[in-house]
């Protein structure tokens, strides 16, 4: 800070004291012993996108790879006209699960 | 002749630091920065060089962990030093009420200041006046002067208002010119 009034005593003493560097003497050495392991601050970074990453691969599959009688865009047709429970009304609901239970896996995890 | 590396600068480290998890980087700013913390830190605690020193490592360990909250906006060691105030005040709101806005601190000091101050004081006579000050008064000399903040910053990093800040130095200075010159005296 600039100081108001450089030759004062108190003033003086404050910044000598203050310059006085203190030695070391192994303090680095017990914060870098303290600190978490790397691995886990990068494998918490990467948790959200595994998890995501793979509730939407599950869901992309469950698309592409139903029956045709089972496909998602069935079961929002067959909700959309009350059709009932059908087989892709029971498929959608699980892919709905599915990216439910990761989204609250992540909220969990926060 | 092979020039020499200029020295990563801060950002530099931090940056390596925060982007591969560096701890060799995080190694090189513990080094840089530690003695002005702990000497805060120090000032802070009433000279209690094992709890200073604890709190030090506590500030270090949580700026590792939130270093991806540095903005680059303030200086690193002026957000060290935010870390070490904060630290330091739940460790005292845990053994009493910290006050650092005393009931007083609108009035001027009145403290007489005798005449003929000594030309040096040793820093074992310092350390016990600064350990009689309140602990708003030795919050301010520690960050004005022990961590070289502008009244400001100080006020920003301590959470109080910026005239409290320059009044709690007055009156600490004042404090210390006359506890200082009387110790000399005896």
């Amino acid at each position: 800070m600039k100081h108001d009034h450089p030759n004062d005593p108190v003033e003086k003493w404050l910044r000598e004291d203050a310059s006085q560097g203190l030695p070391d003497a192994g303090f680095t050495e017990r914060v870098m012993a303290a600190l978490p392991p790397a691995q886990a601050a990068r494998s918490r970074a990467w948790k959200p996108l595994l998890i995501l990453g793979s509730t939407g691969m599950g869901v992309l599959l469950a698309i592409t790879c139903a029956p045709a009688a089972t496909a998602m865009m069935q079961g929002v047709a067959d909700l959309y006209s009350f059709r009932g429970v059908t087989p892709a009304v029971l498929g959608l609901g699980a892919a709905i699960l599915a990216a439910a239970v990761g989204g609250a896996i992540l909220a969990a995890e926060d | 002749l092979v020039p020499k590396a200029a020295a990563p600068t801060d950002a530099d480290l931090i940056l390596a630091a925060r982007t591969r998890q560096d701890r060799a980087a995080f190694d090189e700013l513990v080094r840089r920065h530690q003695s002005q913390v702990r000497a805060v830190l120090r000032r802070l605690t009433k000279g209690d060089h094992g709890l200073a020193d604890d709190l030090a490592q506590e500030t270090f360990v949580l700026a590792w962990r939130r270093l991806d909250a540095f903005r680059f906006e303030a200086r690193f060691s002026t957000w060290l030093y935010r870390i070490a105030f904060n630290a330091w005040q739940s460790e005292a709101r845990k053994k009493k009420e910290l006050l650092l806005e005393d009931a007083a601190v609108d009035h001027p000091p009145e403290i007489a200041t005798p005449d003929g101050a000594p030309s040096s004081v040793d820093r074992v006579d310092l350390e016990r006046a600064m350990a009689c000050l309140s602990d708003g008064e030795r919050a301010a000399i520690a960050a004005c002067y022990y961590a070289d903040l502008t009244h400001e910053e100080a006020a920003e990093s301590l959470g109080i208002p910026l005239g409290t800040v320059k009044t709690l130095v007055l009156r600490a200075k004042a404090k210390l010119r006359a506890r200082l010159a009387v110790k000399k005296e005896a």
